[in-house]
């Protein structure tokens, strides 16, 4: 590199004069700072009469000046050598007299074109407006009541002359990592502030008051110490005690409802929970309207309706069907003259042109609500509504707090990209409704009493002991001592409300199939099912809940708490509130209903991925028991008191704390300790994953055990009977491998590998008397450099030259061991 | 140094394959048993479902084995009688356990059998192969289904059979492999 200059010039308006000045390069920041300041000064003495007429330092001295220097300008004795502070003041004055322009008298910019207008319009008239005026304007602006303004940026030419640098603890990284945290704190009150301003503000006072919280918590993480953090922290401390007294002040006014949520599932006079769905008919469960059209139209959209969602046609074809049987039934509805009936004018209407038109007719869709979600941490973010609208608004940016690593960090991934004209999510997760789900089972007749049968079945079984032989989950133990939302009364003592059990099951599949080149991208699903339902339909697709968890890839560690974060939402409703369903199939009257998840069906690694504990093949490997580390795997002592459940309050506690930590490096000390991570599932308050996270024995017996018996324990596979059987060897020996270095004999490439073929063969099982005879053609086959340099290892001597003598003294050194 | 290791016998030799695949030709099972595949054990066979292998492990398989291994057949000395008998047993506790798992009907008797079944494979795993690893969580997790019978009951009501099945049908939608993003 170039050694560095010792001097440096400078052409700056002063040194310009001179023709450009060297100075060293020690002199050259004090150089620059006094240029720098010698131009805000210039600058500032522009600006000064204009900002400091609005500040509160003095206003009387500054109008005191300025009216001189207007008078001065104004009674014409001008300064010379000020013409560029002379020129600021006159056009100040021609500011603040200023009225606006006047719409009437000036050409119309609309009708006129540009010439036209330009000729038109009068050239302005600049002359200093008169003096009183003037003075008339500045009072008025000094004593009306102006809003604050920023530090006027004179008051830096007046300090020191040293140059303005924050100390160094304010520009640490730290330091502008927990401004930009509170920052992130700042944006998320507002936003709550927001929501608080809903007219139906109750709906959403339980949402802001979790938000709060979790605000609170993220504001005392925050424990770095400098001058511009503290003065932040105040400001934001303010803030959320704002917040915070706004929801006591609302909360006073609406206490906490006891009573069930309200679910509109049929009837349009009870209050609306989910009015954004207004584009969805309220009564879409009972209410279809392919029953209110004709018999031909009925048909006709049920033809386009099968190639859909059977036949998967796609959109652009469903569309040409729809549309060619439209156009076909059109014509032959039609009279003779081209005109049409009344009543067939009517039919003709009632079909529709395009697919989706179509499946609107059915009631297809269910609700559902798109999430957006970061594409880098898979936080998700609910949209929000302004009143009236249906429009979805999100937030720009992702502002989770990561903790994946030392540095713990804001996220900060833009979360929307534009598309046309609007701002969509770049990722999406479409949330779907779980009451919408239940209503929708509860408005079959045949399903709803098969429900509430499975529980009264069960509640008089209680009356006499356990059957000896278990059917179903509804006469196991479990279901039998599992304790209702109410303490002290059982889940199934429902009384005249409804009772749900449900499976939780969780897994993630390649959606492009197997393909050995193709894209490997990876789906979740979330999936229910509803277990007071006979075997025999449980686990029809039409009865099981759905949500999809969007690729490409899967959510790591603790991100799928986020995809899981809605469902339990509702979940958690469902369980300490219930939900009063407007209207079902038996009761037009409406039924409130509990609802639990009563067992979590998955594979190993998905288990342990939806509960948040340690993984299969870690020391941690049992989610049930306190038996730890790899190396006691085979262990078969089931009587021991380390296969017992462990503690599910410990786990919940030590889940809390990993939650609550305050770095990476305390959490990683818990998750080391205790071997769980905090699952959004430990907000239900039955959950117990000692108790309620199956081992599933599909996946464990048949595909697990069963192939690995059949496959590796008896090798009964083509490849492995195929193959070779492994060789013990009877004895060993310490054979001195050839090293060309040391050995004075040289040896071929060939001859150093027979040399190790010739160890394996000396030291080979002679199962039976065919062996010998073998060995000897074995040894024959080999080099004879080969032979010898083993020979000479063993230190043998045979009679003769020829090979045949070397191989006898092999076969006799053989027969010795 | 010499050992006195007896050489391991290989037990999945191509005769024991091509008696299964026998079996699974000749036998005659009700119709709403699943098919397996009849070239078992080839590698165009391709992975094996999990209900192909409950049908493999509970029916085909066994009687094979009991044909090549069990009682009245003759074998070239007494040691290897002894062996293969004694893989036999080994072989069938895991195939009672995964029988008595799948019942459709659970009672205490049959879960505490199929635990007693399950502790004698593992305990003979390692006497018989002390050289195979067989350091598995789906070893130690099997035994815990013995918990979950009590507590849930037979196994039809939490297994993933459905799941996966509706894993399947999603799998099989025409998509237009775009992912979300």
């Amino acid at each position: 590199m170039p050694a560095r200059s010792k001097t440096w010039s400078c052409n700056c308006e002063e040194c310009s004069i001179v023709g450009g000045r060297f100075f060293l390069q020690s002199e050259k920041a004090a150089h620059l700072t006094r240029v720098k300041m010698v131009r805000q000064s210039q600058v500032g003495r522009v600006i000064i009469p204009v900002v400091s007429m609005a500040a509160q330092s003095d206003p009387e001295r500054d109008i005191t000046e300025l009216s001189a220097r207007l008078a001065s300008l104004s009674f014409g004795t001008p300064r010379a050598e000020e013409a560029t502070v002379d020129l600021a003041t006159q056009v100040f004055a021609l500011t603040v007299t200023d009225e606006g322009p006047d719409i009437d008298s000036q050409p119309s910019k609309l009708w006129s074109s540009r010439d036209e207008f330009q000729a038109e319009a009068r050239a302005p008239n600049i002359t200093l407006p008169p003096f009183q005026d003037v003075m008339g304007s500045i009072t008025r602006i000094v004593t009306a009541p102006s809003p604050s303004v920023s530090e006027p940026s004179h008051q830096q030419p007046q300090s020191t002359r040293e140059p303005v640098r924050l100390p160094r603890r304010e520009r640490n990284r730290a330091t502008s990592k927990a401004l930009q945290h509170l920052q992130n704190i700042e944006l998320r009150v507002c936003a709550a502030i927001r929501q608080l301003l809903d007219p139906q503000f109750v709906d959403v006072l339980p949402d802001v008051e979790s938000e709060l919280i979790c605000l609170r918590q993220a504001f005392n993480k925050i424990t770095r110490h400098s001058t511009l953090v503290n003065d932040r922290k105040q400001q934001v401390v303010s803030i959320l005690d704002d917040l915070e007294a706004r929801v006591t002040t609302y909360r006073a006014f609406r206490p906490t409802i006891q009573g069930p949520l309200h679910y509109n599932s049929g009837d349009r006079n009870i209050f609306l929970l989910h009015r954004r769905y207004s584009n969805l008919h309220p009564d879409h469960h009972f209410e279809i309207p392919i029953e209110r059209c004709d018999v031909i139209a009925q048909v006709a959209i049920f033809l386009g309706v099968i190639c859909t969602v059977m036949m998967c046609v796609s959109r652009r074809f469903g569309d040409l069907i729809m549309g060619t049987v439209n156009l076909m039934l059109g014509l032959a509805l039609r009279n003779r003259d081209g005109t049409y009936s009344a009543s067939h004018s009517n039919i003709h209407a009632q079909i529709p042109s395009s697919i989706e038109q179509a499946l609107t007719r059915f009631n297809l869709e269910g609700h559902t609500t798109t999430y957006a979600v970061c594409p880098t941490c898979h936080c998700t973010y609910k949209p929000h509504f302004e009143i009236g609208s249906d429009v979805a608004i999100y937030p720009q940016q992702c502002t989770n707090r990561l903790m994946n690593s030392p540095d713990t960090d804001v996220c900060n991934e833009p979360l929307l990209t534009a598309r046309g004209l609007k701002q969509v999510p770049i990722k999406t997760f479409d949330y779907y409704h779980l009451f919408d789900y239940v209503a929708g089972l509860i408005s079959r007749v045949d399903v709803e009493e098969l429900m509430n049968n499975a529980c009264d079945q069960l509640k008089e079984s209680l009356q006499s002991s356990q059957p000896c032989f278990v059917k179903n989950i509804f006469e196991a133990e479990f279901l039998r001592s599992f304790e209702g939302p109410e303490p002290g009364t059982l889940f199934v003592d429902r009384g005249e409300q409804g009772r749900l059990a449900f499976a939780l099951f969780i897994d993630f599949f390649n959606p492009e199939g197997m393909n050995i080149r193709g894209k490997h991208t990876s789906c979740g699903i979330i999936s229910m099912a509803c277990l007071n339902l006979p075997l025999d339909i449980r686990y029809k697709p039409e009865n099981m809940y759905l949500g999809i968890i969007p690729g490409p890839n899967e959510p790591h560690l603790h991100e799928l708490n986020y995809y899981l974060r809605p469902l339990v939402d509702d979940l958690k409703v469902f369980w300490d509130r219930g939900v009063r369903f407007s209207r079902t199939a038996l009761r037009p009257s409406g039924q409130t209903s509990h609802a639990a998840v009563v067992v979590a069906v998955n594979d190993l690694p998905a288990a342990r991925k939806m509960s948040q504990m340690a993984g299969p093949c870690s020391h941690w490997f049992c989610s049930r028991c306190h038996c730890w580390h790899r190396s006691t795997l085979r262990r078969c002592d089931f009587q021991h008191k380390d296969w017992e459940p462990r503690d599910k309050d410990k786990l919940k506690r030590a889940a809390e704390m990993w939650r609550d930590a305050p770095d990476f490096k305390t959490r990683e000390e818990i998750f080391r300790h205790y071997g769980v991570r905090w699952s959004e599932m430990w907000r239900l308050p039955y959950w117990d994953p000692t108790q309620q996270l199956v081992v599933d024995s599909m996946h464990c017996i048949l595909e697990g055990l069963g192939q690995f018996q059949v496959r590796k324990v008896l090798g009964l596979e083509m490849s492995s009977a195929l193959a070779k059987p492994d060789v013990i060897p009877p004895f060993t020996y310490n054979f001195q491998i050839y090293d060309p270095t040391r050995c004075s004999r040289k040896l071929s490439e060939k001859e150093i590998g027979q040399v190790k073929l010739i160890h394996k063969i000396l030291t080979a099982p002679l199962v039976d008397e065919d062996a010998i005879t073998r060995l000897r053609t074995q040894l024959q086959a080999k080099n004879m450099g080969a032979l010898q340099f083993v020979s000479c290892d063993l230190h043998l001597q045979p009679a003769g030259t020829r090979k045949s003598c070397w191989v006898d003294e092999l076969i006799a050194w053989v027969s010795i061991h | 140094m010499v050992s006195d290791k007896p050489q391991p016998m290989k037990l999945g030799t191509t005769e024991v394959l091509q008696r299964i695949k026998d079996v699974v030709r000749d036998i005659v099972t009700p119709s709403w048993l699943n098919s397996v595949p009849s070239n078992f054990g080839d590698a165009a066979a391709g992975t094996l479902k999990a209900d192909e292998w409950r049908t493999l492990c509970t029916i085909h398989i066994p009687l094979a084995l009991i044909s090549l291994w069990g009682m009245g057949v003759t074998h070239p000395s007494p040691d290897t009688a002894g062996h293969l008998r004694r893989v036999l047993d080994h072989s069938m506790a895991l195939f009672s356990a995964i029988s008595l798992v799948c019942r459709r009907t659970m009672t205490r008797t049959r879960a505490e059998a199929y635990r007693t079944c399950l502790a004698t494979w593992v305990t003979e795993l390692n006497i018989l192969y002390p050289t195979l690893s067989v350091d598995r969580p789906n070893i130690h997790m099997a035994f815990h289904i013995f918990d979950f019978l009590h507590l849930f009951g037979p196994v039809h009501s939490w297994w993933s059979f459905p799941f996966e099945r509706l894993v399947g049908i999603l799998q099989r939608l025409p998509i237009n492999h775009k992912s979300g993003t």
